[in-house]
């Protein structure tokens, strides 16, 4: 049996509640994050993805409704911290997430804070630097690292804390294509080998591909969930609330309509090469 | 030439322990009413090349000519420079600082000592190029504006001035989909309406790539490319991996297809030029 682990019910939150210009960012939310689970948020600028993520470790507490992480509710104010061991969080921009001089220091730095004893956080620092593939890199000094090796210590200061949900608020956003890359491979570790639950936020359609299940915001409210395969079947819908699918899911589409047998559920390119290596 | 970079090197913190070649040696020359993106990996040298061509630096060896005027002669007006050349930083939203959305795109033409009506008819064109309706937005805060819109208020802050060369670094950046598309199709139109020479600065070739006649790839400060996009894509598609700028999907797609033995062109940019190559080449599959 899968074990539901965060469990949103009926969740709004609502901007300046108590003032006059009052923004409803999220609207009546249901969602179950599972054991292991890798789920990517979707959504336009505006329909609230970043709210809904910061729900999941105590930064925002509901308007209404309510959030479980491991059955503590985020509005037990006894309960923060706890919650927050629990789910580590990664953001858009690397720079603002460095705290100290050297990179062991930084990934230490949360491990301090709970007062482990220094073997334990030798330990654990190891441990993560093993995973995020930078040991050589263990007295670097962080400013001096590409932005993909930045946003690397970033995860593994929030994975030393043995978090066993790790939130990435667009963690590739401001990354070039190779430290995507890097990132994303880091990730797909996390979530296969060290069975760290995922709730990944992207623009990017490619990179939502790789996940377990997509949820698609729009407005506030759950548009669609579902695997990716099933939720860029639905273009229609993708297009109407301003997103996009995969350009080769795009491709297949259209050689689809012009009554070649191509599936339109192509999500990769090697898919597609090896479906049109029957016809060219 | 419009614009003409002569040997330019540039180091930040010269002779100073944290010495850092950034500009190599950069010779490069940019036509009137030319369109054309200019991509590199991050730290590859591309915001400090912009911002040379508006005397935000200055180099340590080599010229800068603008309308052949050399950027950083003695007796340069820089001011004059600036009007010509417009620069959109990244993150422009963060730059906004007005409390209405006129007063924001009337801040450059006010500066150039212009009459009231001139400025007033330069934000209505600057809010109509950018596709946000005077009537509604004019008199709105800039910061009750959504992410693409407050770019696009910055982006008008800057035509406003009337550039003749329009440069914008990142451009996309953090906007969603339809966000990122509505701001290159704007870009795009604008060049192909005001004629203004327009260069694109971005580490994300997929859509620079649709909508740019040339293409320029820099690497470790140095120009490494200069070509269409097409014929990059085609012929070069390893050197750009190999400095970490990946290939959009559909030519990589094609370059798959090549490699298994399958005669087709790979130079294609978008879904549309995929969808055509597809069917020429079944096309000859079939005669055969």
């Amino acid at each position: 049996m899968v074990k539901i682990l965060i469990k949103i019910k009926k969740l709004s939150h609502i901007y300046n509640s108590q003032k006059k210009n009052q923004i409803k960012a999220l609207d009546n939310i249901n969602l179950e994050i599972e054991d292991g689970d890798f789920i990517t948020i979707i959504g336009s600028n505006g329909s609230g993805k970043s709210t809904l993520a910061r729900h999941l470790n105590c930064l925002l507490l509901p308007t209404f409704g309510d959030v479980w992480v491991d059955g503590l509710n985020t509005k037990d104010k006894e309960k923060i911290w706890e919650i927050r061991k629990k789910v580590g969080m990664v953001f858009q921009n690397p720079d603002n997430q460095i705290v100290a001089t050297t990179v062991e220091d930084d990934i230490a730095f949360g491990l301090e804070n709970i007062g482990l004893s220094k073997e334990v956080m030798e330990k654990r620092v190891e441990w993560a630097l093993k995973i995020i593939e930078m040991e050589e890199y263990k007295k670097s000094e962080p400013h001096l690292l590409s932005g993909g090796q930045k946003q690397r210590v970033a995860i593994a200061g929030a994975i030393a804390m043995h978090s066993s949900y790790l939130v990435l608020d667009e963690p590739t956003a401001m990354l070039d294509p190779s430290g995507r890359d890097e990132v994303m491979d880091i990730v797909k570790k996390l979530n296969k080998k060290e069975k760290i639950a995922i709730i990944y936020i992207t623009h990017l359609m490619e990179e939502a591909v790789e996940s377990k299940r997509i949820v698609v915001l729009d407005k506030g409210k759950i548009a669609l969930e579902d695997k990716p395969r099933e939720v860029f079947k639905k273009y229609d819908i993708l297009k109407k609330i301003r997103l996009d699918i995969p350009q080769i899911t795009e491709l297949a589409f259209r050689l689809n309509k012009k009554g070649l047998d191509i599936p339109t559920d192509i999500l990769k390119v090697n898919e597609m090469v090896d479906r049109l290596c029957l016809y060219v | 030439m419009f614009i003409r970079l002569e040997n330019i090197s540039f180091t930040y913190c010269l002779n100073m322990p944290f010495e850092t070649e950034v500009l190599k040696n950069i010779n490069l020359e940019i036509d009137e009413g030319e369109i054309v993106g200019l991509i590199g990996h991050t730290g590859c040298g591309k915001t400090t090349l912009i911002q040379h061509l508006n005397g935000l630096l200055t180099p340590n060896v080599g010229k800068v000519f603008v309308e052949g005027e050399d950027v950083n002669a003695k007796g340069t007006n820089l001011k004059k420079i600036r009007q010509k050349v417009g620069l959109v930083f990244q993150y422009p939203e963060n730059q906004l600082f007005e409390d209405t959305i006129y007063k924001e795109i009337a801040f450059g033409p006010h500066k150039l000592n212009l009459s009231e009506d001139e400025v007033e008819k330069r934000v209505r064109e600057a809010l109509q190029i950018v596709d946000l309706d005077y009537k509604n937005y004019a008199e709105r805060s800039p910061f009750s504006l959504s992410g693409g819109e407050m770019r696009r208020v910055a982006l008008a802050s800057v035509l406003s001035i009337k550039p003749k060369i329009l440069i914008l670094d990142e451009p996309t950046a953090n906007l969603d989909p339809q966000g990122r598309n509505n701001i290159l199709s704007e870009i795009k139109e604008m060049h192909h309406k005001l004629g203004i020479t327009v260069i694109l600065v971005s580490h994300n070739m997929e859509k620079i790539a649709e909508i740019v006649k040339r293409l320029l790839v820099m690497h470790k400060g140095e120009i490494i490319i200069d070509g269409s996009p097409q014929d990059i894509f085609e012929k070069r598609s390893k050197q750009l991996i190999d400095v970490g700028l990946g290939l959009p999907q559909v030519t990589k797609c094609m370059h798959e297809l090549k490699d298994k033995g399958k005669e087709i062109y790979t130079g294609v940019l978008t879904v549309d030029d995929a969808e055509k190559e597809i069917f020429n080449r079944l096309k000859k599959v079939n005669k055969k």
